[in-house]
């Protein structure tokens, strides 16, 4: 029993280095958009990758019959490649996420501001929005919720205190809480904009590197090591999975900093 | 239901000029460019107004709402509400579409950085023979003319031309990056089948 205990404690500070290792600062930021199906898809990934390393050392070692640690580091960059890249396939989308939930946020705040003009009530105003239709699922179950609370007989003002959590940024909290007070909606910039243009902004400061190493690597790799190592030897491979490594890490960058300016 | 042929808020706000400048609501419909002729006709039949507006179709559809509750208030209240809801309109789209044209021109620029990284890696996929016979020449002294496709040198700059691709898509925000990438494979196959055409044309090499 203490074994298996233990085991599953060792398990656990594995996946949690995992999860780290893969969504980083995502995990704080958008720890609200993380499902249970996106951390399965990633330990699935990470197993992927440690078959991919099995299978391709062999491959290499036993066909090519080159040298058991050139076979091994090939490999290994192979996997860490494969588990970067589609480990960030799912950090892309947790931030896609994300990203839609803020533009929705803008977009149910000013409809409902829109409704509280037209009806002067706001259980009304609610209830008109819920009719129109709400594309995000995570604000049409909250705004139902809400009808329903308002059916069973509860206060305006406590709704209105109690539903401004399901908007995560303040901006926007502030807004709701004085939704009936239609003149005070959001005057500045909403965040999903600022975040867009700081997004472009970062892209652009860095593409000049990104296109030049994207050009100029592969070239200067492929006639050094034309140079130096036979044509059909596997080592060629190695330069694809550093350019995927390089790729990844210009786009994490780029998320990181675009997530730390917005938290600021 | 009549389609309207201008925005919904630039109608509110001619609108809530209409009363601002001494009509009142009815009258004011009346005075706008923009207002189809034959729902005017049905209000100078004396139909209700909120009936009649009701038959007009707005992007919005909170706005027949406000102009059913706004049929028998006053005049500064019809004002100040018009105005209101206009504002946060304009706000709405103003926001949106900026967003919009931003991510275009970004798009725009990415898209060009892309195709002219697609075909610069593929033309390099297509020489890739001559680096690798380098080898062969330092080596024996001889230059060959084995220009295999399916060398790993060529894979290699296969694989970083749709790392590249998948990339700048990733960075563009674009949709449907399958089928980019599908499409990138067939201009890179088709690239390096090119440059070796144009090499066994040479005298030198055949």
């Amino acid at each position: 029993m203490g074994l298996y205990k233990s085991d599953k404690q060792e398990s656990r500070i594995l996946h949690e280095f995992l999860y780290k290792l893969i969504l980083g600062g995502v995990r704080k930021h958008s720890s609200f958009f993380i499902t249970e199906g996106d951390l399965i898809k990633i330990k699935r990934i990470c197993v992927a990758s440690v078959f991919l390393f099995i299978l391709s050392s062999f491959i290499f070692y036993f066909l090519t019959k080159i040298s058991i640690i050139i076979a091994i580091t090939i490999s290994f960059a192979a996997a860490i490649a494969f588990l970067f890249v589609f480990g960030d396939y799912i950090r892309a989308t947790i931030l896609k996420r994300h990203q839609e939930f803020d533009e929705s946020a803008f977009l149910i705040l000013n409809a409902l501001s829109i409704n509280m003009v037209s009806t002067q009530s706001f259980p009304h105003a609610v209830d008109f929005l819920v009719t129109n239709g709400i594309s995000n699922k995570y604000y049409n179950k909250y705004f139902t919720e809400m009808i329903y609370n308002f059916n069973i007989g509860e206060y305006e003002d406590q709704v209105i205190s109690e539903g401004k959590r399901i908007f995560l940024n303040k901006k926007y909290q502030n807004a709701f809480q004085n939704i009936k007070n239609e003149e005070r909606f959001i005057e500045s910039d909403p965040d999903f904009l600022l975040r867009v243009k700081k997004e472009i902004k970062l892209i652009e400061d860095n593409i000049v590197i990104f296109v030049a190493v994207s050009c100029l690597l592969p070239l200067v790799l492929s006639m050094v090591l034309a140079l130096i190592i036979p044509p059909e030897s596997p080592i060629i491979f190695i330069f694809p999975l550093l350019y995927a490594l390089f790729g990844i890490f210009t786009l994490r960058f780029v998320q990181n900093r675009s997530l730390g300016e917005l938290n600021d | 239901m009549t389609k309207l042929d201008c925005l919904d808020y630039i109608f509110l706000d001619e609108v809530a000029f209409q009363i601002e400048s001494g009509e009142n609501f009815e009258r004011a419909l009346f005075q706008i460019e923009s207002m189809p002729l034959d729902l005017l006709v049905r209000l100078q039949l004396g139909e209700e107004l909120v009936d009649v507006l009701s038959s007009l179709e707005f992007d919005d559809p909170s706005i027949i709402n406000l102009f059913t509750s706004l049929n028998y208030a006053e005049s500064s209240e019809i004002l100040k509400r018009v105005k209101t809801t206009s504002k946060l309109m304009k706000m709405r789209e103003e926001t949106l579409k900026e967003k919009e044209d931003t991510l275009k021109i970004h798009q725009r620029r990415l898209r060009i950085i892309r195709f002219v990284t697609m075909i610069t890696i593929a033309i390099m996929g297509g020489f890739s023979p001559l680096f690798s016979n380098l080898y062969a020449f330092i080596n024996t002294g001889e230059f060959l003319n084995s220009f295999s496709i399916l060398s790993n040198l060529s894979i290699s700059f296969l694989f970083i031309n749709l790392l590249n691709n998948y990339f700048l898509l990733k960075m563009s925000n674009e949709n449907k990056i399958t089928a980019r990438i599908v499409f990138v494979i067939l201009i890179h196959i088709v690239i390096v089948i090119i440059i070796r055409i144009f090499f066994s044309s040479f005298a030198i090499f055949s």
